[in-house]
């Protein structure tokens, strides 16, 4: 600590007043430093300018609508792309141990939550049984539900948040749950599909 | 040096008694903050460090941190430095000692009351300023007696001209007052709640007008006008340009009050405020940096104290923090910049950046030079005071960097979009699972922080004990007239340095443009509404919910602002507009993302997956951080209540019928009767039991707000 003020060093640029013992110089401004404010400055008027007062630069909404349409477009694509879901190809997976297991994993994770550990039925409907409310019983009907869910009763759709193979195999996976009885079934919803 | 014309000489001690109460308040304060904050780091890290207690809920403890650390340990800071260094810069005691001791317990009393609505869930939910009605009454009365003491000291001021110190402290002084009143203009619906006049964009733009200055002339301000006197007499050297203080000063006052709006980028406010808080903020990088380049020069010449002086070392660092985080702002005002690292950790990092380093190290400096100053002694031990150093700069870089590297993560995860369309990580838990070992590096650079702090407790709590026991009061000898500037010939800034009334008014005018031009047109929001997309307003219910929402503090874990990026509307849904939260008293548009966005969550998950994601979200999803909400099963609706504020929201001009605000409650307990129906028919069918009493809990009340989030726009 040094609090010995008067060994202030004599500076040309020291002014002549002072406060409780603190001098003040009076160095000019920095070059770089004044060049750095004027340069944010017009900086900031022409952006002021492009972005807004002109209207010549996208307004974010124009930018969204631009940048979704490209999605939408990787999107199209990828559906096209995207081979067919059938019910053989679906059927081979319920015979894959290692296609199931995965699916299994990814029940677990995902739904779970809603449909019971075992598939008994929670929040959402017992997936064991053979009554169903939304689909017919069949492997490309299940693949189809997961896939688009019943989004106003609560059934999440699931594209996007599943990658397209998991989902295939989470399919399986349920499909392979059929007529296991687990303990504490949910009642029967739907239609009976036998 | 002074100009010593004006009459016979006056001699006065200085009143330090009220200087040591503000230095001891500041250290008990600053550790309940830091240790506030630590227990908020380890919840985040470890769910279950909230005791499961209703109390201690991380939507209660975030705002019990803040406060404490801003207005506890950093306002009790303030106004120690602040009264220690305007009597020897003004060459006079305080102008009254009976308003010095009203603001310092008036002040203590504010901060005891905060400690206890907060965590009992008495909370406005808007950042800095949840506190209730009755306390911002409080903080308003105390400010202006501080205000008072403080323009009577510099008007009995025998030093004719301001030092650079003391223009900060009036800028401080009146603009917080402008901020605090504007955006605490609120109807009170009861003894500790209220709503604030303004709604949803209009309340988003005033909190964050109001928010962003906080951290500008409560943060920064006032801490530069310490740093201007501090640093050069800890130093005992001169201040490197006076002719920079004066640029950087008018500068810094006049831009900063613009640069709110950047904490909105991307949302649907208005595209050009949106313009203007970016480019305002880029403005403020140089001035910013004039006060850091006059701290650090001022060294100059003495360089050699930064190695050999613990005081100089938090003093020089604190500085170099402050150059970080002003560089650091502006780059995240940045409109892209800001869609990466908006709602994640990088903000908090670059807050903790400022608040431990610049804030924190220059209150530490501050006091280990004004300590043994007040209590007439030497500092028990520099080698301690080095060892805080040390350790809390650990503490800090942990901090900043863990949390740097958090937000980067978790924004490029939550950006990732892949070359399908599809977002790559979809599930928003798996981009919070990602962070949490980072929330321990965090907790851990918390904790070095307070093991530096406690050394300071300790140091300071010798170095009393090695007061003597008598205390000498320091005085002046000064003329009792020195002030009369108009006469002395003096010309341009150097005039109004001696002119406090012009000066003050010329602060006031500086930071009015901004706010005025910024705020007006918002006011007048006719002219961004679409009436075609215009949306209902809450029902009884969802109010009584939304209510809930608001004093659990939701909000500093969810935003409800699906911002127009591409990323957010994928995950999320269509971007929110202005319509939809122009009801909203307040917005909770939020700041944080530390759980996914709920703008939209209405309708996504049947009533019985909230029920038991609110009784344990880990029943659900089992990585989740959240905070279990047991209680709410327990707990009535306060149904009573509701035509009151019903009828407080017709007069604030919500669109409902004489008929809903006379009835209010009793649709509220029928529309409770109904969603408990649809409740209990989901549990039957599920084989669980039924909650007692669902129809008047509140849980019933939050599903019914949360249902209704974002629906309230579909025809
Ligand atoms: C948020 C809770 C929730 C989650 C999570 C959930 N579901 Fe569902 N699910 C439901 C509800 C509710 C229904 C019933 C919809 C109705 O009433 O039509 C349903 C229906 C279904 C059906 C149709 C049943 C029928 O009877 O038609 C299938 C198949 C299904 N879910 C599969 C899944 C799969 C696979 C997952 C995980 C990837 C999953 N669900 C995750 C709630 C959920
Ligand atoms: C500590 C931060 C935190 C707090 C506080 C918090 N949440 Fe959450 N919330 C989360 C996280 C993380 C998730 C994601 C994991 C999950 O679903 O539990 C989440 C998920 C949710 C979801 C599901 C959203 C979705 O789209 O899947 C809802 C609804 C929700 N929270 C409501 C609330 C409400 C209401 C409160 C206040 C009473 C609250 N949260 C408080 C962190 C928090």
């Amino acid at each position: 600590m040094n609090d010995d003020n008067k060994t202030t060093p004599s500076d040309p640029l020291l002014l002549n007043h002072e406060y409780d013992g603190i001098r003040e110089l009076d160095y000019p401004l920095p070059g770089w430093w004044l060049t750095t404010f004027f340069i944010t400055i017009i900086f900031g008027i022409i952006y002021w300018i492009h972005y807004d007062l002109s209207g010549a630069g996208p307004t974010l909404s124009q930018e969204l609508e631009k940048d979704m349409a490209q999605i939408e477009s990787l999107r199209n694509k990828a559906a096209a792309d995207a081979p067919q879901v059938t019910e053989e190809a679906l059927a081979a997976l319920v015979q894959n141990s290692d296609a199931v297991t995965k699916g299994q994993a990814e029940y677990m994770a995902k739904c779970a939550a809603c449909h019971g550990n075992a598939g008994e039925g929670l929040i959402g409907p017992n997936l064991t049984d053979k009554y169903w409310k939304n689909t017919d019983g069949t492997l490309v009907g299940m693949h189809k539900i997961v896939v688009h869910g019943v989004v106003e009763k609560g059934m999440p759709a699931w594209k996007g948040l599943i990658p397209d193979n998991l989902i295939k195999n989470v399919a399986a996976y349920i499909h392979s749950l059929q007529g296991s009885n687990p303990p504490n079934a949910k009642g029967a919803e739907g239609t009976l599909y036998e | 040096m002074s100009e010593a014309t004006g009459g016979p000489l006056l001699n006065e001690t200085y009143d330090d008694k009220i200087v040591k109460a503000f230095t001891l308040a500041t250290l008990v304060f600053g550790l309940v903050a830091f240790i506030v904050g630590l227990l908020a780091a380890l919840q985040l890290a470890y769910w279950p460090f909230n005791f499961n207690l209703e109390w201690l809920t991380f939507g209660r403890i975030r705002p019990l941190h803040t406060n404490a650390a801003i207005f506890a340990f950093a306002g009790n800071a303030i106004f120690a430095g602040i009264y220690h260094s305007s009597q020897r810069l003004l060459k006079t005691r305080m102008f009254n000692d009976t308003l010095s001791w009203a603001h310092f317990w008036g002040w203590q009393a504010i901060i005891l009351a905060a400690a206890i609505s907060l965590p009992l869930g008495f909370s406005q939910s808007k950042e800095y300023a949840e506190l209730e009605w009755p306390i911002d009454i409080a903080i308003t009365v105390v400010w202006v007696i501080f205000a008072v003491n403080f323009f009577g000291t510099l008007i009995r001021r025998r030093e004719k001209h301001m030092y650079v110190a003391i223009w900060f402290y009036i800028a401080t002084i009146i603009t917080v007052a402008v901020l605090h009143i504007f955006n605490s203009l609120e109807v009170p619906v009861g003894m500790m709640q209220s709503y604030p006049v303004w709604a949803g964009i209009q309340d988003a733009l005033v909190q964050w007008w109001y928010g962003h200055n906080a951290v500008a002339f409560f943060l920064t301000t006032p801490f530069l006008g310490l740093m201007y006197y501090y640093v050069p007499k800890a130093s005992g050297r001169p201040i490197y340009s006076y002719r920079l203080s004066i640029i950087h000063f008018w500068a810094l006052v006049f831009i900063y009050i613009w640069a709110g709006p950047h904490h909105l980028l991307n949302t649907a406010l208005p595209d050009w405020a949106q313009t203007l808080g970016m480019v305002f903020s880029l403005m403020l990088w140089a001035p910013s940096w004039g006060g850091m380049i006059n701290g650090l020069l001022t060294l100059r010449g003495a360089w050699h104290l930064l190695r050999t002086d613990p005081i100089v070392k938090f003093l020089i660092t604190a500085v170099t923090f402050y150059g970080m985080s002003t560089f650091e702002g502006p780059l995240l005002s940045i409109k892209s910049v800001s869609s990466l690292a908006h709602y994640t950790d990088w903000i908090i990092g670059h807050v903790h950046g400022g608040a431990l380093g610049w804030n924190g190290f220059l209150t530490f400096g501050m006091l280990y030079f004004l300590i043994p100053k007040l209590w007439n002694t030497k500092l028990y031990s520099m080698k301690l005071a080095t060892t805080h150093f040390w350790i809390g700069l650990t503490g800090i870089l942990l901090y900043y960097i863990s949390m740097m590297a958090s937000g980067l993560t978790q924004g490029l995860m939550w950006q990732a979009i892949n070359d399908k369309g599809q977002l790559i990580y979809p599930d928003f838990v798996q981009t919070v699972t990602e962070i949490v070992p980072l929330y321990w590096v965090r907790a851990a650079g918390g904790l070095l922080f307070i093991a530096g702090f406690l050394i300071m407790l300790y140091n300071v709590y010798m170095t009393i004990q090695s007061a003597p026991a008598e205390e000498k009061a320091e005085a002046v000898t000064a003329p009792v007239h020195p002030k009369d500037g108009r006469h002395t010939g003096d010309g341009g800034h150097r005039k109004l340095e001696g002119m406090v009334i012009t000066f003050s008014i010329l602060s006031f005018l500086a930071i009015a443009v901004g706010s005025v031009i910024e705020i007006y047109p918002t006011l007048s929001l006719h002219k961004y509404i679409d009436k075609n997309a215009m949306v209902e307003p809450w029902t009884p219910l969802e109010q009584a919910g939304r209510d809930i929402y608001v004093k659990e503090g939701c909000y500093v874990c969810h935003s409800q602002m699906i911002r127009k990026l591409p990323f957010d509307v994928i995950r999320f849904g269509e971007a929110s507009t202005i319509e939809e939260s122009i009801y909203n008293r307040p917005f909770q548009w939020g700041s944080k993302r530390t759980g996914p966005d709920l703008a939209r969550v209405g309708g996504k998950y049947p009533h019985l997956w909230h029920l038991r994601h609110m009784n344990n979200p880990r029943d659900l999803v089992e990585a989740s951080l959240m905070p279990r909400y047991p209680w709410l099963e327990k707990k009535k609706i306060d149904f009573y209540s509701l035509r009151r504020k019903f009828s407080v929201m017709q007069s604030l001009g919500v669109p409902y019928g004489d008929e809903t605000v006379a009835n209010a409650d009793k649709i509220a307990e029928e529309e409770a009767i109904t969603l408990a129906a649809e409740l209990t028919k989901e549990i039957q069918a599920a084989g669980g039991s039924v909650p007692e009493n669902l129809e008047r809990t509140q849980i019933t009340a939050l599903i019914a707000y949360l249902q209704a989030l974002g629906q309230k726009g579909k025809k």
